[in-house]
């Protein structure tokens, strides 16, 4: 089945249009520094120290949360035997489990100050990293075990085979491939990390991201700190470049795997939730007297209605350009350029768009919404987009083939299929836009949202203040990510005869 | 609108488009008419977030300000003092206001600045003064060691901070991202010479509790119990006494000179209302700014008259020696190779 010349053109138009908008804070700072400093770098044996650091944090770090989330994996198929099987108990279940993934790391952080402030070092990093990370690791690896190799394993059970060798002789073996590529997105996620190694890790810990940071705010030397960032997100380019080799097949069918539970490993994916929970329940009740003496009603209802708008903005700029990557189905290079992409950090992605639109005002909320979905589109390209439109090539080739124009198999075959996703995907920046403070505190001229003022309260360590704060900001994202998900879902809704 | 029992239709799909479209709309005309300035003159101010927090001294002193002169105050936030400077450069203000000795050495080299001189009103501290003809002195203190009173005896050297009764109890900063945990190693090098600074930072690390990245984590440390004595300024426990009313917070007094945190308005050479923002810079002079930056920024004034009388209860805090701006200037140059020296320790 060959598509025709003019349509992968124009599809790779469109592939090229994505990718460069993706690398366009590179361009734009490695622009600027050649423009005023005649790109002298010089970025000295610091970088080599820390990426030496980052590296062992992020393997440390995502090796523990691997190994436990898929411990805990079992964990949760026992407990969810538990509870009546239904779809509401399952869905109540895999959110309170993804709560520390789900929840911007900034939730996790202000607990972790509330109930232990003196977790420090490489151990607080990797403990910080591991709680954030279980419950992902755990929902993702359960799915996998139902979804894939379920039916082996009921055959297995029947035949007698033992869970040890189950694991050891289906599950590992048949998984490998999907279980490198969890440890990889977990593994971006720790080396990438910012806040934590920056709060918790101490004097000695200094990873690229905090390099960066120290290079900026010491030195106001932008031009290094630019360059450490592209050698960082070279380093994640390459080796997504070499893991993401071959693409895994369509699941199977679903399966009932209530022998492989294992209850008492529950802990392993409950706890992490737990602490979260406990350690923003402390301070609620002194928070909310503190933050109402504080913050004026009026105050408090302008920055929810800023984050509001940064949250509907992100989320509909992400559909835009979700849709857009869709229309032109990435294939091979420009694919693995998406999935092994990673923005600048939030600093030098907040700088680049300062140096091309310097407007305040209503410009800030609009270049912060732009730096987000610079941010979060390859996250969520990677988070199931990729895996959907994969699934759907073959249909959308089939309707072309038999006729349909591009644009015709695009609406009526891949949309109504993909518009699901589409929802779940925008709600989930729509969620996530709340609680960005890193790039908007170099963006916006004043403190602008919920969650500049959070970080504005840690920072006068209000911490009282700032956890009240973070309930509203849960609030008003988990209601942004029904709204959200409500508009595009319903939008997708086929006509009623 | 078309409902059915699979959902709603394209008429309903084109409707669901047209309020969201009309939701975000009413949303962005709010914050157009909330950006809009009043025809009143301007003045655009750059400081640092706590300063221009509703807790900070910025709003009331910028509507005082408009009260007396008319000039509307729009503040630009640069977010930390640390990144004032890069700021400026992508937001042109008028005034800058929280920069300090070390950060005004930065400031001098990368842009120029219209002279002012001290405030009038300025009236230093017996044996201490600063005064700069760009970079005008609004409010500062001394730092030195808080403790609680009862939990511990206090230092009364910087030698005595190396004493086994400190084990694992000192909360300091990251000289590299906390104004004060930079200062801590100025006092150092300026008191000891920078060799014997950095080998007594050596010798001190059994006795650190943690390095924290910015000062409200050090002292939150300190204020949890997590530490027993954390790097401050003097006017610190001044605070606990009049929000908490706890006066078992003390500073120490240390037989050395103390060094400082001196806060510095100035105004670049590029102003736009550079009448307004010379207006605004003697404003912070006034008694009645200076009573607001006492009481929310927990410095002292420049006005020593003022200490003495403060509802804070300055006058209850040891009076520190200082050292002289003099001993420090040539120190600060050299920031970046002592921060490379201080990493090299590993603390």
């Amino acid at each position: 089945m060959e598509r025709p010349k003019t349509l992968i053109m124009r599809n790779q138009k469109i592939s090229t249009l994505i990718i460069l908008f993706l690398v366009s804070p590179y361009l734009v700072l490695f622009a600027y520094f050649a423009v005023t400093s005649g790109f002298r770098f010089d970025l000295s044996s610091d970088f080599h120290e820390a990426f030496n650091f980052t590296l062992l944090q992020a393997l440390t770090s995502s090796l523990v949360a691997t190994i436990f989330g898929i411990a805990g994996s079992f964990g949760l198929i026992g407990i969810r035997n538990f509870f009546p099987h239904s779809r509401r108990n399952s869905i109540i279940i895999n959110l309170f489990v993804l709560l520390p993934s789900a929840v911007p790391v900034l939730f996790v952080i202000l607990a972790a100050l509330n109930l232990a402030p003196s977790l420090t070092g490489f151990a607080g990093i990797v403990l910080l990293h591991a709680l954030i990370n279980i419950g992902l690791v755990a929902v993702t690896f359960e799915a996998l075990l139902i979804e894939k190799v379920g039916s082996y394993l009921e055959l297995a059970r029947v035949e007698g085979a033992s869970v040890r060798r189950m694991i050891f002789k289906i599950i590992l073996p048949v998984l490998k491939k999907e279980i490198v590529l969890i440890w990889l997105s977990i593994f971006t996620f720790c080396f990438t990390s910012f806040a934590v190694p920056l709060i918790f890790g101490g004097s000695q810990a200094t990873t690229i991201e905090v390099l960066i940071y120290e290079l900026i705010r010491v030195d106001s030397n932008w031009g290094d700190a630019s360059l450490a960032a592209g050698l960082q997100s070279l380093f994640i380019f390459v080796l997504t470049f070499a893991i993401v080799r071959t693409e895994s097949e369509v699941w199977i069918r679903e399966t009932k795997l209530n022998f492989l539970g294992v209850k008492p490993l529950s802990i392993l994916i409950f706890l992490p939730s737990f602490v979260m929970v406990t350690g923003l329940l402390v301070e609620l009740l002194p928070g909310f007297s503190e933050l109402f003496r504080e913050l004026p009603a009026s105050e408090l209802l302008w920055l929810a209605l800023n984050s509001f708008i940064i949250s509907i903005g992100t989320a509909s700029f992400c559909l835009f350009a979700l849709v857009l990557i869709a229309l032109a189905q990435p294939a091979a290079l420009a694919r693995k350029a998406i999935l092994g992409f990673l923005a600048p950090s939030s600093i030098l992605t907040g700088f680049a768009l300062l140096i091309v639109w310097r407007d305040v005002g209503v410009a800030s909320l609009i270049k912060i919404c732009i730096g987000l979905t610079l941010l979060f589109l390859p996250i969520l390209y990677r988070l199931g987009w990729d895996a959907k439109l994969r699934q759907l090539r073959g249909q959308i080739q089939t309707a072309e083939t038999l006729g349909a124009s591009h644009w015709l198999a695009f609406k009526k075959v891949a949309w109504p299929q993909l518009q699901p996703t589409a929802a779940k995907l925008s709600a989930l920046a729509a969620f996530w836009a709340w609680g960005d403070f890193a790039l908007s505190k170099m963006v916006a001229e004043r403190t602008l949202s919920i969650s500049l003022m959070v970080q504005s309260l840690m920072g006068a360590y209000r911490l009282s203040s700032a956890t009240a704060l973070v309930w509203l900001m849960f609030f008003g994202s988990a209601l942004t990510y029904f709204l959200v998900w409500s508009v595009v879902n319903v939008a997708s809704r086929k006509p009623s005869h | 609108m078309t409902i059915g029992p699979k959902g709603i239709g394209p008429k309903g799909f084109k409707a669901s488009i047209a309020t969201a479209i009309l939701l975000i709309v009413i949303v962005f005309s709010f914050q157009f008419s909330k950006n809009k300035t009043s025809d009143a003159e301007t003045l655009k101010v750059l400081s640092y977030s706590s300063f221009l927090a509703s807790w900070g001294p910025g709003p009331e002193i910028a509507k005082l300000f408009k009260e007396q002169t008319g000039i509307e105050v729009i503040y630009q936030d640069a977010d930390d003092a640390g990144l004032l400077l890069t700021k400026l450069e992508l937001f042109p203000s008028d005034v800058v206001v929280g920069l300090d000795s070390i950060s005004s050495f930065e400031a001098r080299a990368k842009f120029k600045w219209k002279p002012h001189g001290r405030l009038q009103t300025t009236n230093w501290t017996k044996g201490f003064s600063y005064d700069d003809p760009e970079f005008v002195a609004f409010d500062w203190a001394p730092l030195t060691f808080i403790y609680r009173k009862g939990e511990i005896t206090p230092p009364i050297n910087l030698d005595d901070l190396l004493d086994v009764r400190f084990k694992n109890q000192i909360s300091l900063q990251d000289p590299r991202t906390s104004a004060p945990g930079l200062q801590f190693l100025y006092w150092l090098v300026a008191v000891k010479g920078e060799d014997q600074a950095f080998e007594f930072l050596n010798k001190l690390r059994p006795n650190i509790r943690a390095i924290s990245p910015s000062w409200s984590t050090a002292y939150g440390l300190f204020q949890k119990g997590e530490a027993k004595l954390a790097f401050s300024y003097v006017t610190s426990p001044a605070y606990h006494w009049a929000n908490e009313k706890d006066l078992r917070y003390q500073a120490s007094e240390l037989s050395e000179q103390h060094i400082y945190q001196v806060e510095l308005a100035a105004i670049p050479e590029a102003c736009i209302n550079c009448r307004g923002a010379k207006a605004f810079v003697d404003f912070l002079g006034s008694d009645q700014a200076q009573e607001i930056l006492m009481n929310k920024n927990i410095m002292y004034s420049v006005d020593e008259k003022l200490n003495a009388h403060s509802k804070m209860n300055f006058d209850k805090l040891p009076a520190l020696k200082v050292l002289a701006p003099e001993v420090l200037a040539p120190l600060i140059p050299k920031k970046k190779e002592l921060i490379e020296r201080w990493k090299d320790l590993k603390l």
